[in-house]
């Protein structure tokens, strides 16, 4: 029988050779596809009885190192959490531009200033007076811009959570049917690893929005958990997560009011703040937006567009004021009531007595918003009493800037300055974590398929394939040699 | 563990992130070198922009602060330039005044009177002179001319003295009238109250508040008007009188001098304080100006020499992709 012992073995021999061809071309074949995983086949010699006879194929194998494909996700959520903040307030930042640009917010409040003091140089000037009026509607413009920007980034955050929930929702989804499929194929011994590199991809694609941390839990069936302590698939049936888009944001509206939406986990709500079981990656920076960094830099406008309103309809410096009349800065064109300061920034208004657009006359600015007829042409009074009030130092009466009285130009300043640093904070930790994440993909990619070592494989499977051909021909050379006897 | 192999993303992977890095790179210094200027402010200054923005503040309002001199300046020298006027109207007129009536010849008389009306007349009108649109002696009330003609105060004169016969209670008379409130306030002025303060600098302020009620250009005025009131027919007739009236006339004018002095004084103090904040406010200004130099302009030579080196990164780093790329070894087997 060891004629016929020896054919099998050769032919067992010429199998795993094919088969190992197979592996290798399916591996060429994918060297440039992100997600896959470089297979290797894993021999064994065969066993017939209680004797060795040919080779066998036992698994195909993927080439994986979950540390550290573990860790960039991780580090992968958490750029891509500081890379949001960073963007939002880079974008606030350039819209109120930087203090050496003749549209920033800074700047325009110096154009206000200068403005005063040319028209009390010369007020009896109309030019003068309308450079008045019209640097005041290029505050209301930077501010109201930046405002807007914020309420348009709060709105599109909360559009973003929508699509980060479903996605996550439909990857889980999908996670659970891989599990139950590779589960089932498993069980009858066949190949799973292109099951697995396709889950792989899903569990890529929302780490970035949820920190996550794979768990194997062997039969090739694996369970996902978020850092912070959320199950969100552990056999059986995945998570489901919970959240409504608003659709339009308003300065108003905030989650604690209930106007905006939280974050259910299989119907319970969960915290969505920094503490909460689904924070530190894309989607928790999303709600941080939403609903404390957004709503902050709004409030920072809204203190100082609140100091500009109050500078200017104090009746100690504009004599014709009315107590609790709006002076040149208005609320929507109505008095400015302290609770209703939040969204001030987008409602900043003239005065519709002094802006010619809305019928008011220039005089006004010159003579008091409330004066019935025109003064005389050169009083500079009040021009020069609205460019000290302006200057002078007060007590911001909202927001976080700190404590100590300051001038107009120095609060804005002092904004400015919170949301410039806040971005450089931002972008230092942002570009830190994303170097963490570059380093760990790279090592991570390091695994995946080298054609040059599956080229070597190559020549070594073309070997043995011709070995074990030779082998058989020797045999049929012997059988022939028997047969002639 | 011994590595036995590289993946072949690993490089493509690695080479993109450095040619991105380096372009980026690039890109910043382009623009720190063809502006001058840093590329991030806020990085620039740590994300402390008050000091920054502070400067540019200061440097508009000094820009602003330019024309508001330019304008306190013109206007005082215009008013400098009036009040000369004014004085050598009087000053000359003072002089032919008192020798006419030392002389008490009434053809020199008459034509006194004659030339201190015509005097009078444009003393009025170098009062109610307008600077680009501006009266100068209208305190506040800029559109309005300081007074109303020469020929209403002349005639609103002719009926305070009518009824008097001696050249002393004519000259009583004129003089009460310029002193009531209901008289040439009343009448003739047509002006508004002092103007208020005009800032010149971030701290000084100039007051130039000279109007045609200030009481020594009230005295020429009523100097210049008692001289011409000599060729009106409301005069007391007689020639001894009229005499009287051009010797009263002069002696009025004559004392006046000093206080015309004063003023011209007063309002040369003022220019001279317009000029002192001109001048420091430039200074202010290029300080200003160097300091922001200090925070915002960055070494041309440094910007330049580092990007010449990213250029050679970038060079280096496109050969060894070129390279890398044809080291495969199937490029070998054959």
């Amino acid at each position: 029988m060891s004629i016929s012992g020896t054919i099998a073995s050769a032919l067992s021999g010429l199998t795993v050779a094919a088969r190992a061809a197979e592996v290798v071309s399916s591996n060429v074949a994918n060297a440039r596809t992100a997600g896959y995983a470089r297979r290797t086949l894993e021999i064994a010699p065969r066993a017939v009885g209680a004797a060795g006879q040919g080779v066998q194929a036992v698994a195909v194998l993927r080439a994986t190192d979950p540390i550290v494909t573990g860790d960039r996700r991780l580090a992968e959520a958490g750029a891509a959490e500081r890379q949001t903040r960073a963007d939002f307030l880079s974008g606030i930042e350039s819209l109120l531009g930087r203090p050496e640009d003749q549209g920033s917010i800074t700047a325009r409040i110096a154009a206000f200033d200068a403005a005063l003091v040319e028209a009390s140089s010369r007020p009896d000037a109309d030019t003068r007076l309308s450079a008045v009026v019209e640097s005041a509607r290029g505050i209301m413009r930077n501010l109201s811009a930046a405002a807007n920007e914020v309420q348009r980034a709060r709105e599109t955050a909360d559009g973003q959570i929508g699509a980060s929930v479903r996605q996550i929702n439909d990857a889980l989804a999908g996670i659970a049917d891989f599990n139950a499929q590779i589960l089932s194929l498993n069980s009858t011994d066949r190949d799973t690893s292109a099951l697995m590199d396709q889950r792989q991809r899903l569990i890529d694609g929302i780490s970035e929005l949820v920190p996550l941390r794979e768990v194997d839990r062997g039969q090739g069936l694996i369970a996902l958990y978020s850092v912070g302590g959320a199950v969100l698939i552990d056999g059986g049936r995945p998570a489901v997560l919970g959240f409504t888009a608003a659709g339009v944001v308003t300065a108003e509206m905030t989650q604690t009011s209930g106007a905006l939406s939280g974050l259910t986990l299989n119907g319970r709500s969960i915290s969505t703040a920094a503490e909460g079981s689904l924070s530190g990656g894309k989607l928790s920076a999303q709600f941080a937006l939403r609903d404390s960094v957004a709503p902050g830099v709004q409030s920072e406008l809204d203190t100082l567009a609140r100091d500009l309103v109050e500078r200017f309809s104090d009746p100690a410096v504009d004599t014709t004021l009315t107590p609790g009349n709006p002076g040149i800065f208005t609320d929507l064109g109505g008095p400015f009531v302290p609770a209703n300061t939040a969204g001030l920034s987008l409602r900043l208004r003239l005065n519709p007595a002094v802006d010619p657009n809305q019928g008011g006359q220039l005089w006004r600015i010159r003579d008091g918003v409330e004066a019935i007829a025109p003064g005389p042409t050169g009083n500079s009074r009040l021009l020069v009493a609205l460019n000290d009030a302006l200057n002078a130092p007060r007590l911001p009466s909202s927001g976080s800037s700190g404590a100590g009285a300051r001038s107009h130009s120095v609060l804005a300043g002092q904004i400015v300055s919170s949301i410039a640093s806040g971005r450089l904070t931002a972008e230092t930790e942002a570009s830190y974590s994303t170097a963490r994440a570059e380093a760990l993909r790279s090592l991570e990619l390091e695994n995946g398929v080298d054609t040059d070592r599956e080229l070597q494989d190559l020549l070594m499977i073309e070997q043995s394939y011709a070995a074990n051909a030779r082998v058989l021909q020797t045999v049929d050379d012997m059988i022939q040699i028997l047969l002639g006897v | 563990m011994p590595r036995t192999s590289l993946g072949d993303l690993t490089h493509s992977y690695i080479l993109r992130r450095q040619a991105t890095d380096l372009k980026a790179a690039a890109q910043r210094l382009t623009f720190e070198v063809t502006t001058g200027l840093v590329g991030d402010t806020a990085r620039a200054v740590s994300g402390d922009l008050v000091p920054l923005a502070g400067i540019e503040t200061s440097l508009t309002r000094l820009q602003a602060f330019r024309s508001a001199t330019t304008e306190a300046g013109l206007f005082a020298s215009g008013m400098q330039e009036a009040l000369g006027v004014l004085d050598r109207l009087s000053g000359d007129l003072s002089t032919s005044l008192v020798t006419a009536s030392n002389s008490g010849h009434a053809a020199m008389i008459a034509a006194v009177g004659a030339d201190a009306a015509e005097r009078f007349d444009s003393a009025i009108s170098t009062l109610n002179t307008r600077l680009g649109d501006r009266s100068l002696f209208s305190g506040m009330a800029t559109s309005q001319p300081a007074l109303v003609s020469a020929e209403t105060i002349m005639q609103a004169l002719d009926s305070v003295v009518a009824g008097t016969t001696t050249a002393e209670t004519a000259a009583a008379a004129v003089s009460a009238w310029f002193a009531s409130p209901t008289g040439f306030a009343a009448v003739a002025y047509r002006g508004g109250d002092p103007m208020s303060p005009l800032p010149v600098s971030p701290e000084d302020e100039v007051r130039l508040e000279v109007t045609a009620l200030d009481p020594t250009i009230l005295r020429t005025i009523e100097g210049l008007a008692l001289g011409a009131l000599i060729d009106r027919a409301s005069a007391p007739p007689t020639n001894a009188e009229r005499t009287t009236l051009a010797r009263l006339a002069g002696e009025r004018l004559m004392s006046g001098q000093t206080d015309r002095a004063g003023l011209a004084a007063r309002v040369g103090t003022a220019e001279a304080r317009i000029e002192a904040a001109v001048q420091r406010n430039d200074t202010e200004r290029s300080a200003l100006e160097l300091v922001r130099a200090g925070v915002l302009s960055v070494d041309p030579y440094a910007a330049a020499s580092e990007l010449q080196a990213v250029q050679s990164q970038i060079e280096a780093l496109h050969a060894i992709t070129a390279r890398l790329s044809r080291l495969s070894l199937v490029d070998f087997l054959r």
